[in-house]
């Protein structure tokens, strides 16, 4: 696990290093190509499994009670955040 | 949006894909993990398609559950192997994205210590709350919620991690379960902070979308923050995804070490 973690700042590193290479104002386009790539080889991954397969309906419903739940929360946290610690003093005011 | 529904479309795509080549049963992976890892990189590579006459792929495509591997797509595709790398190289360009940005200077000289509340408050809400659903999941423990929750709607980078963490923990075919979940579950998150935003903000509080938003709020969601919670979030939106984006791998690969 601390692979992932070490190659990411091992990127960070070299990103603020040659931060003036043309070649890194790209970065995001091929992240996005990247992502794809994973996605599709993690949907041959599911899609091979038959037992996930027979099973899509049950996963979404689960999925959506975690992805409800963990909006909610933050949502909550966020109110709170902003009742007690911003709304009084207006230093992030409310005009938009 | 646009965004969430194409990579809806390629992980679709790799499903059906998988669903048309691949052969392995949950039986049948345990199988595989336990007996057929000892196979050296170069057998499974020889075993690619192009191997076997038409007529065998047709035959094993029906023939289907209980062999390991039994489909056409070679196994370094079926079983994830390939997928590490990619995800090593995928992590290499996020940290080089973060490292390289020039703004990110800026960025962090203007914010005040008081603004890490909103990002603190974010992880500490939604952990709280996914924690809460492994009550009604009974099938998963409060660890595993905590894993998916933890995503922060960056949903390519926790279902991937979770697919390659939990696998030693929970076994293959679980860890591949769990990851789906965690993939809908953070689209479903992404899609609910793009969609619920102007809700959002009248009845939680001007901070609420950038916490929904999670890890998506230095791109896909800041636009729309902007638009109805105000200009002056910008900086605030984009230190939130930031600092979450950094916490996603740390909190994922906790939640799946437990």
């Amino acid at each position: 696990m601390f692979i992932v973690i070490s190659i990411m700042f091992l990127g960070v590193g070299l990103g603020f290093l040659f931060k003036n290479l043309s070649l890194l104002n790209n970065i995001s386009k091929s992240i996005t190509v990247t992502i794809y790539l994973l996605l599709f080889l993690l949907g041959i991954t599911v899609g091979s499994n038959k037992s996930i397969v027979n099973n899509l309906a049950s996963l979404g419903w689960q999925a959506f009670v975690i992805a409800f739940l963990g909006s909610l929360g933050s949502a909550i946290a966020a109110f709170l955040v902003y009742k007690f610690f911003f709304a009084k003093d207006g230093e992030v005011s409310n005009e938009g | 949006m646009k965004g969430s529904i194409i990579v809806v479309l390629f992980f679709a795509f790799g499903c059906f894909i998988g669903w048309l080549g691949g052969g392995v049963s949950e039986v049948s992976v345990e199988v595989a993990s336990g007996v057929v890892s000892e196979v050296p990189e170069g057998a499974t590579l020889l075993s690619a398609p192009g191997v076997e006459s038409p007529n065998e792929i047709f035959e094993n495509v029906h023939s289907g559950d209980g062999i390991s591997n039994s489909g056409w797509l070679p196994a370094f595709l079926v079983d994830g192997a390939l997928t590490t790398f990619v995800l090593y190289f995928l992590m290499l360009q996020v940290g080089l994205s973060i490292g390289a940005d020039k703004k990110l200077k800026e960025i962090f000289l203007s914010i005040k210590p008081k603004y890490l509340l909103i990002p603190l408050g974010t992880i500490i809400g939604t952990l709280t709350f996914s924690a809460l659903a492994a009550l009604f999941l009974s099938k998963w423990n409060v660890f595993d919620c905590l894993a998916v929750g933890s995503g922060f709607a960056y949903y390519s980078l926790s279902s991937i991690l979770i697919t390659e963490l939990k696998a030693a923990s929970i076994g293959e075919a679980m860890a591949i379960e769990l990851a789906t979940i965690a993939l809908m579950a953070n689209i479903m998150r992404e899609v609910i902070a793009l969609l619920c935003t102007p809700l959002l903000c009248k009845y939680f509080g001007r901070f609420a979308p950038i916490s929904v938003g999670g890890a998506t709020t230095m791109d896909t969601t800041l636009p729309i923050i902007t638009k109805y919670c105000g200009k002056d979030l910008v900086f605030i939106a984009i230190f939130h995804g930031v600092l979450i984006d950094l916490t996603v791998p740390m909190f994922v690969s906790l939640f799946c070490s437990i």
